[in-house]
């Protein structure tokens, strides 16, 4: 899935970081956003293979930004990231990666391989 | 309602005479002396002072009869409380108002009977003194006059209230302290506690069954001859000297009366319990009596330090949980970062190896931030019914090279032990860090053998999980601290301190224990016990289906 675009929204610089440098060295170009309200000006239908957010942001929550992007496309990917594990009983289909995550985990994320290969 | 005049006297006279608090009172000199007088004095058989209660009549007084009391219908007394002048009978049996009448009309029945009203202060008549003899007779009117000064005496002393009173209290306080004795005994003789009675000067003078079950000892002679020092061990927990805080508790109970504290002591063969000692000084015959009251609390400490434990533990959760957002961010950073710029150079570079160092220690951190959120109470995680056995296999093929490498038989001899409901990825957690101490346990080799079975009946089934190793064994005064977090004895860097209390916390959410037995130099066992699934896949409810259609 190269040169596929990824949106990437987190409050966390540092995430927001990471992610672009990990990304962009598999060949994802990567946009990103440092609140939900960002995330959802960017996004636009059929323009994202994967939208990767963080759960817990002030202003518009992980969850509920996922269920509109969703709503507009649903056949994005979209991976809830979150760095307090006690939140996994909103799991988003699966689709959750517990902070601190390993680039194997973020990158067969990304692909789509079912959450049993996570761990 | 109107009430018959007749009605209403017997309501004032039996009032009267509860007024007197006679009724049911221990026979007294006093009226004892007057019947002795009138039966010689008359030379009958029987005389009494019957007080006439409401359906009997009740002699406080009675020589020549045996019972204390008999039914005011058939009794000649409750018929003379009725009349205003003394009531005589030469011949029961020959009079149509008593012959039928059961003290009469029995074998050797009442033939004469003289009867003097008493009366109450209020002037109603409350009492009878009376004679009576089994053959007939007459009675002349000295006789009466005899009878009635009798009367008169004995109503003066039944008049008097205060004596009444008094002497019914001292009565009171002598059958209270029969009573209490009785009850002192019994409370000795059948306590769980043990009581022992000490002379300060002379040491033991005695201990009730309970002292002698809770020292060992083989009698009470056994008990009385120890020296107290024989049943404390040296020094007590807090590094005092036994003999000399003894004394300390002794001279407060001395000057307060009574001590209440907590003790060690020891049984006559040598083990040491907890316990808690109520000393009181009591005086016996003008002698200070030491009496110890002791509790053995071994049972209410074990409990306690499981709460003291429990209780950290969720301490240490919360702070986790609390702190876990906080943490996780910048690890994610640190350990993405480091793996990207690892995966971009070569292993022969300068920087790969402070690289691989920092990805190293962020999945360190990352374990440990996980570990500690266990301790959160966030529930057992994913739950579900899954073979406790190949859960166990699975583990111990995790544990099976390290276990190579150090030299130590690994043997899975499991099951069956069938299904068991809870998180499988924590439980198989636990099989994990049992086996990785107890390797950690033979630095020498050894070997490590790992067992599972269903106990217990249906309704309370078990499974139980063992495993024991040949390694150093772990001290008594160890054994009490190794489910304690960050409790460690393996060096910097090698442990964090908390497998064991990850066991302990992921067990006890899963409602089941865990118990360690360790042999110095012999080896160390842990079983773990935990609720048992539901049976060949069904559900216990489904049992036994009956038939129909």
């Amino acid at each position: 899935m190269t040169h596929s675009r990824i949106l990437v929204i987190d409050d966390e610089p540092g995430i927001r970081a990471f992610l672009c440098f990990a990304l962009g060295a598999r060949g994802f170009l990567v946009d990103a956003a440092e609140n939900g309200e960002r995330g959802l000006e960017l996004f636009a239908p059929g323009r994202y293979a994967c939208v990767l957010t963080d759960l817990s942001m002030p202003g518009l929550m992980g969850d509920r930004l996922a269920a509109l992007i969703r709503e507009s496309d649903p056949g994005v990917r979209v991976i809830l990231m979150s760095g307090d594990h006690g939140e996994k009983s909103r799991a988003n289909g699966g689709n959750m990666l517990d902070k601190p995550f390993t680039l194997v985990e973020l990158y067969l994320a990304v692909a789509g391989a079912p959450q049993e290969c996570l761990s | 309602m109107i009430e018959s005049r007749e009605a209403v006297d017997e309501k004032n006279r039996l009032a009267a005479l509860r007024a007197l608090g006679l009724l049911d009172t221990a026979p007294e000199e006093r009226f004892d002396r007057l019947t002795r007088l009138a039966q010689r004095l008359f030379d009958v058989p029987m005389a009494a002072i019957s007080l006439v209660d409401a359906q009997r009549v009740w002699f406080k007084s009675r020589q020549g009869l045996n019972a204390c009391e008999m039914d005011r219908s058939s009794s000649l007394c409750g018929y003379a409380v009725r009349l205003a002048e003394p009531l005589v009978v030469p011949d029961a049996s020959l009079d149509p108002r008593f012959k039928d009448s059961p003290p009469v009309a029995s074998e050797n029945g009442l033939r004469f009977y003289a009867g003097c009203q008493l009366r109450a202060s209020d002037g109603s008549v409350v009492a009878v003194f009376c004679v009576g003899d089994i053959k007939p007779r007459a009675m002349t009117a000295d006789d009466l006059r005899s009878l009635r000064d009798l009367a008169a005496l004995a109503e003066r002393e039944m008049g008097d209230v205060t004596l009444n009173e008094a002497l019914a209290e001292v009565e009171a306080d002598r059958r209270l302290l029969g009573e209490s004795e009785e009850r002192y005994r019994a409370l000795y003789v059948g306590s769980r506690d043990a009581i022992m009675i000490t002379n300060p000067k002379k040491g033991f003078v005695g201990g009730n069954p309970a002292t002698l079950r809770m020292f060992g000892c083989r009698d009470e002679r056994e008990f009385t001859t120890q020296s107290p020092a024989n049943l404390s061990p040296e020094f007590q927990p807090d590094g005092q000297s036994s003999s000399a805080k003894a004394q300390e508790m002794m001279g407060i109970a001395a000057e307060r009366g009574t001590h209440f504290f907590e003790w060690t002591h020891r049984r006559m063969d040598g083990t040491e319990f907890p316990a808690t000692v109520l000393l009181s000084m009591i005086e016996i015959g003008g002698q200070a009596i030491l009496q110890a009251t002791v509790r053995d609390i071994t049972l209410e400490k074990r409990l306690e330090s499981r709460m003291i434990q429990s209780a950290k533990l969720s301490a240490v959760g919360s702070l986790a949980a609390g702190v876990a957002h906080e943490i996780n961010n910048p690890l994610g950073v640190i350990l993405g970062f480091a793996q990207a710029l690892a995966g971009g150079i070569q292993a022969g570079e300068a920087s790969f190896g402070p690289i691989k160092a920092i990805e190293r220690e962020a999945l360190r951190c990352k374990a440990l931030v996980q570990e500690l959120l266990v301790f959160s109470r966030q529930g057992k995680g994913h739950v579900e019914d899954f073979d406790l056995d190949q859960a166990v296999a699975h583990a111990l093929a995790l544990v099976q090279p390290q276990a190579r490498v150090k030299g130590v038989t690994l043997t899975n001899e499991s099951g069956p032990a069938g299904t068991v409901r809870g998180d499988r990825g924590q439980l198989q957690q636990v099989v994990v860090n049992l086996a990785v101490n107890a390797i950690d346990a033979m630095p020498q080799g050894g070997r490590l053998a790992v067992r599972t079975w269903r106990t217990g009946v249906s309704g309370d089934r078990k499974v139980l999980l063992r495993v024991e190793d040949t390694g150093t064994g772990i001290s008594a005064a160890l054994l009490t601290k190794i489910f304690e977090p960050f409790f460690t004895t393996k060096p910097v860097g090698k442990g964090t301190g908390l497998g064991l209390a990850l066991v302990h916390e992921i067990v006890a959410k899963h409602g089941g224990t865990v118990e360690v037995d360790s042999f110095l130099g012999k080896g160390t066992v842990f079983t773990v016990a935990l609720p048992a699934g539901t049976e060949n896949g069904r559900s216990p409810e489904a049992g036994s289906g009956g038939g129909g259609a």
